[in-house]
């Protein structure tokens, strides 16, 4: 099958099987930040209960949760989940699963620290003297003070997952063909660059342009929250 | 002081612990049995309970983990399955390229670092230029750039190689494994020059990443640095605003650049995997890559412990070298 160049009909070309290259970096950049946004939301739920128990539960739960916590940090992540997934077998799933292991810490950190700084004050100590249990305590009184910081992180993180995320697919380590994600197919279009230049750019042009926009996504937030 | 320092090196070794046992933990899941993967399809139950006996899988976790970790220390990290060799071996063959190649990106970091940080700390015209520079330096994937400099560089200007790490194929001695090293020794200035013109492209792709992490925290000490009073006086002095910068400013706002330096070893020995890929660099990074491909777990299981046990190492060092540059920080605790 001819590879055909960008023009009116196939706005981004063909690849080496006739299809279109437009519709499949679409969807592959759908995929993207469809797992990016799956992976830190299981961030954010596994590191916030972690940060929320340590922050209200303080003394020898904090000081072991905090030093589990600095430990998976002081792993080199990104490696391990090279491992992991090698371990599960390629697949979005498995990959997304592998990256939820190490991707937790960061927001155990930021929760953790916001909820120490919110159960010293007054209206969590009134609403404590007022006979709120622990839950509620944390749910309605300390938690919500919490969530700016973790919102900025979380802003900031979109970026670099998206990153991780397609240096595995680029890696092999993603869905299997054909399915369309953006680093498996800068991968396979690594054997035409000389020849079709544009079924390996244009998808890793969309990895850098999502990757852009989550970064300055991210300053805007970060901004805006003001911190 | 020194107790500092030996808490330090206590907790490295938790950490390489910890490593180990992530890493155990990973090869006891292996969906693939590794005694059935070893014999065959054609072998019989029997012969697998007989293998798996012989080799210890059916002793209790603590007691396997006991063993791995022995093995480890005697520096077995098993047979690949891709090139049926082992695995310590083929990662000490593989290793010279990929060494050289994170040296020559670990120059570029530091130039690229310095200059970006301080271009875009100094309020001067550009540095909002060299923001926007910075974000989407930071925002694009190695194989985007790998693939951008080979076009430009290697199909439309023909200044630069855009695979392996030599083009000629004149035999140089094979004294270190070290291409440009065993080049000098041979006094070889033809395969020297060749070996340099291989490694401008894949080490700055390397370096781009983990240099704009390094610049921006740069940006921010800095920053923060020429705010304080000490600077005020220096200027007040009449010194030059350069003289400023590097005799007062720049040591001072080192500390948390040292910091972060060391967490961006991790990057950059990621990214070493996808630009050996793209250049067909023939290092460790490559032979991952391949063995990731091929499901050759041993071999991925190796190198992850070797690159973890870089990443760890590294920073347990440079948290040693900020208490011994920076007095400030022995007094806490």
């Amino acid at each position: 099958m001819p590879l055909k160049g960008p023009g009116a009909k196939h706005l981004l070309g063909t690849d080496e099987q006739g299809r279109d290259v437009f519709t499949r970096v679409v969807y592959g950049m759908r995929t993207s930040l469809w797992a990016a946004a799956v992976v830190i939301l299981s961030g954010v739920v596994v590191g916030g209960t972690i940060g929320v128990v340590a922050g209200i539960a303080g003394g020898i739960v904090d000081a072991v949760l905090m030093r589990l916590t600095d430990l998976f940090l002081a792993l080199p992540g990104p490696l391990l989940v090279l491992a992991i997934v090698a371990a599960l077998g390629p697949g979005l799933r498995n990959t997304l699963a592998g990256i939820s292991v190490i991707w937790w810490p960061y927001y155990a950190r930021i929760v953790r620290g916001q909820v120490r700084a919110t159960v010293v004050l007054p209206h969590v100590e009134a609403a404590r003297l007022g006979g709120v249990g622990r839950v509620r305590l944390a749910l309605r009184h300390v938690l919500p003070g919490a969530w700016g910081p973790v919102l900025v992180g979380a802003s900031l993180d979109i970026g670099n997952l998206i990153l991780l995320l397609a240096a595995l697919s680029f890696l092999g380590l993603g869905s299997p063909e054909p399915a369309p994600e953006l680093g498996a197919m800068t991968s396979l279009g690594l054997t035409y660059l000389f020849t079709s230049w544009w079924v390996a750019v244009c998808p890793a042009a969309a990895v850098f342009l999502l990757a852009f926009v989550g970064n300055l996504a991210g300053d805007a937030v970060r901004d805006l929250v003001g911190i | 002081m020194l107790r500092l320092i030996a808490w330090r090196v206590a907790g490295l070794l938790i950490v390489l612990l910890l490593l180990t046992l992530a890493v155990f933990a990973i090869q006891a899941k292996l969906p693939a049995d590794p005694v059935a993967v070893t014999l065959g399809a054609g072998a019989t139950p029997q012969l697998v309970a007989q293998k798996r006996h012989e080799l210890g899988y059916d002793k209790p976790i603590w007691i396997q983990y006991g063993r791995f970790l022995r093995k480890l220390v005697r520096g077995d990290l098993g047979t690949s399955l891709r090139t049926h060799s082992s695995v310590t071996g083929d990662i000490a063959h593989f290793a010279p390229p990929t060494i050289e190649l994170a040296l020559a990106s670990a120059v570029w970091v530091f130039v690229l670092a310095l200059g970006l940080g301080i271009w875009s700390a100094l309020r001067r015209h550009g540095a909002s230029t060299a923001r926007v520079v910075m974000l989407a330096s930071a925002s694009a994937p190695p194989f985007f750039l790998a693939i951008l400099l080979i076009l430009l560089f290697y199909s439309h200007l023909h200044w630069l190689p855009s695979s392996g790490q030599s083009s000629s194929l004149e035999p140089v001695g094979h004294v270190t494994g070290f291409l440009i090293i065993d080049a000098i020794i041979a006094s070889n200035g033809h395969v020297l020059w060749d070996a340099v013109l291989h490694l401008i492209l894949p080490s700055i792709v390397v370096a781009v990443g983990p240099a704009v992490s390094i610049a921006r925290v740069m940006r921010g000490s800095l920053i923060d640095v020429m705010q304080l009073d000490h600077i005020r006086t220096a200027r007040a002095k009449g010194l030059t605003e350069l003289r400023v910068l590097f005799k007062h400013a720049l040591r001072n706002s080192l500390t948390p650049v040292l910091a972060m330096s060391g967490l961006q070893v991790g990057l950059l020995l990621t990214g070493v995997i996808i630009v050996e890929t793209v250049f067909a660099w023939p290092g460790l990074g490559l032979y991952t890559a391949r063995a990731l491909q091929f499901d050759d777990f041993p071999a991925v299981i190796g190198v992850t412990l070797v690159f973890g046990c870089v990443y760890v190492i590294v920073n347990a060092v440079v948290d040693i070298l900020q208490m011994v540059a920076d007095p400030r920080l022995r007094a806490v605790r």
